[in-house]
């Protein structure tokens, strides 16, 4: 009998601990945490000497670079992301190469509940000789890394629908839109380009919302489409160009200016801010509700790193 | 205690200067406006009775980054006055004619860095001098010629892109160069670069202009007949060779091939300087697909070069010495 009840307490005991939330390090539940934040995506850093400081002719070299994805993209093994080396002068480093290749896994996931702190990986570069031309006694080179990468941020900011904003005899709406329209300021979706402003304003047949967005990040945003010449064959035509999808539940496909498709995408001024101006149909019910507006932004992504190496000729 | 602290001052303050001086591996050996240098070693002015003997010690140092090879040191002396009679010479001088000498000198290295010396000694003896004066200043000269070269290295940013089109970062900014020596007497003191859109599409030219002055105390001779203007028959020649000029995959040579074209070539005179321009060649063009990039530019310079010192000596009567 006894046997019996601290079996039945051991149980209970267990249940209970299998359902209560998951904490993380800082003992908040995992569940409540908005991975959606933060303003990164990819962050890169040199491992500690690789490359270290000073190489001396005729050595190899090698430089790791530990790769962080920040961000709250991708959720599942969909990374699509490249690096790539340069800034040296090629008689100097000679025999390089990535082991393994430019690619980074398609495992690196984004910040989520299941990778709270996000993906990592290393990725090594060798060189196989140092050399240093003419007899130089010693010289500066600044190795930089590229990651070109495919990103999306996704924002869903909660909007008053309300087909009939004048008509001020129904004091149970559930929200308002007043004469002026309403603006919806949003802070940062774990991604480097973010939606930071969202304007509704609601004509007799239509609803209109200006969605701002910008660059948060320390990179370039460039064209979703330039996967193989990213990021040392692109130009300034290539840069600063953002597809967006804007959708009401009731409503998928609003008119949009710019459209924010591959043909048409939002371009970002010199300060990095964009705009696009989509415009919806009213609902078929006359009451005011709220509702998630989705925008989803794609686009790739540009972070660098450098670091400035001396090579020094010992053979001199 | 107090002893224990001054102790550890001393030891800081000797570690805080350690580095800086002489020695350090950071110091550049292409640094100064020197090649050879010699002075007589003395102190005040010689004075030798008539008849008698004197020597005297040169010091002959290469304190330059070149290598000294087969130069010529010629000695001058009023030969009524003053007979060279013999010289007295280190193992590595040889004597060319009665009066000169040729010798090689390593210059400035990380094992030593003021530069090879020698210190060959000469005897002249002092000839009768007229009865009715109490001394004759006479005056011995000496003339060192030598083939040079002047070595200029520095990092030069090569930007591909001048017009910023590419995305990429750059990993450098280009600029013109200024130096005030390379451990030579004639010293690289500017290079500008501009680059160009070459004929080639997506392709650039590079154009170094450089600007050369000589900035030690002798005078340019001609590098091929270095050894005449010691012994009074030389023309003048004052000009410079561009021998090499490399960077990265590109190099000009003034014999062989080259990527470059480089005038003129001897490099003349102008005013205060001499100019040289070096344009790539069409052929060698850089492809746009290169990005900017730093790496280390070396620029030749070879010639002649000619130094002189002097040193008075006073023959005195021997009867009004007494």
């Amino acid at each position: 009998m006894r046997f019996r009840v601290i079996l039945a307490i051991l149980l209970i005991s267990l249940t209970v601990i299998s359902c209560s939330p998951n904490r993380n390090r800082e003992g908040e539940r995992i569940s409540d945490r908005d991975y959606r934040q933060g303003t990164k995506g990819l962050e890169l850093e040199f491992m500690r000497n690789a490359p270290p400081d000073r190489v001396y002719s005729g050595d190899d070299m090698n430089l790791i670079v530990e790769i962080r994805n920040l961000g709250a993209y991708p959720t599942t093994d969909s990374f699509d992301g490249r690096l790539e080396v340069y800034g040296y002068d090629e008689k100097v480093f000679q025999g390089e190469r990535w082991n393994g290749g430019p690619f980074i896994s398609p495992t690196l996931q984004g910040r989520s509940q299941f990778s709270p702190e996000g993906g990592r990986e290393n990725k090594e570069f060798h060189v196989d000789k140092v050399t240093t031309p003419f007899g130089s006694e010693a010289f500066k080179q600044r190795i930089i890394v590229a990651a070109c990468y495919k990103y999306k941020t996704i924002a869903q900011p909660l909007v008053c629908i309300d087909p009939e904003p004048q008509s001020v005899f129904d004091e149970s709406k559930v929200c308002t839109v007043d004469r002026n329209g309403k603006t919806y300021a949003l802070g940062s979706q774990g991604a480097p380009v973010a939606v930071t402003r969202v304007e509704e304003e609601i004509s007799s047949s239509n609803i209109h919302f200006s969605i701002e967005i910008k660059n948060v990040g320390r990179g370039k945003v460039v064209d979703e489409n330039v996967r193989k010449e990213c990021p040392l064959g692109l130009d300034f035509n290539d840069v600063d160009r953002v597809m967006a999808s804007v959708k009401l539940p009731y409503d998928s496909s609003p008119k949009c200016q710019p459209k924010g498709d591959y043909t048409d995408p939002i371009r970002l001024d010199e300060s990095g801010r964009g705009t696009i101006f989509c415009t919806f149909k009213k609902p078929p019910s006359k009451s005011a509700f709220e509702t998630v507006l989705q925008i989803t932004l794609d686009y790739r992504y540009v972070d660098e790193v450098y670091k400035d190496i001396e090579v020094i000729n010992i053979d001199r | 205690m107090k002893k224990f602290y001054l102790l550890i001052i001393a030891v800081m303050l000797v570690s805080a200067c350690r580095g800086s001086g002489e020695g350090s591996l950071d110091d550049k050996l292409q640094t100064g406006i020197d090649g050879l240098t010699l002075k007589f070693l003395k102190n005040g002015v010689p004075e030798v009775i008539e008849g008698n003997r004197l020597s005297m010690a040169l010091e002959i140092r290469n304190e330059g980054f070149s290598y000294i090879e087969d130069s010529l040191l010629v000695l001058y002396t009023e030969k009524d006055v003053l007979k060279l009679e013999k010289w007295d010479l280190p193992g590595r001088l040889r004597v060319n004619s009665d009066n000169s000498l040729s010798f090689n000198l390593r210059g400035k290295t990380l094992a030593n860095r003021k530069g090879e010396f020698e210190l060959p000694s000469f005897t002249v003896k002092a000839e009768k001098i007229d009865e009715s004066r109490n001394k004759i200043e006479s005056m011995v000269g000496i003339n060192a010629c030598y083939r040079y070269y002047t070595i200029f290295s520095e990092s030069l940013c090569i930007d591909t892109d001048p017009f910023g089109r590419k995305i990429a970062s750059k990993s450098c900014k280009a600029k013109d160069i200024s130096s005030s020596s390379q451990g030579a007497p004639v010293a690289i003191t500017k290079v500008e670069q501009s680059i160009f859109p070459a004929e080639t599409p997506d392709s650039a030219i590079i154009e170094l202009n450089i600007y050369i002055e000589n900035k030690g105390k002798g005078i340019l001779i001609d590098p091929e007949k270095y050894k005449d203007a010691c012994l009074g028959k030389g023309q003048g020649f004052n000009s410079i060779l561009l021998t090499k000029l490399k960077f990265s995959w590109y190099e000009y040579n003034y014999e062989g091939l080259s990527d470059f074209e480089c005038s003129p070539n001897p490099i003349e005179q102008r005013k205060k300087e001499y100019v040289v321009r070096c344009r790539l060649k069409e052929e060698s063009a850089i492809p746009s697909e290169t990005l900017t990039f730093e790496t280390p530019l070396l620029i030749e310079l070879y010639y002649g070069y000619k130094i002189s010192d002097s040193i008075r000596i006073d023959v005195l009567n021997d009867e009004r010495s007494n």
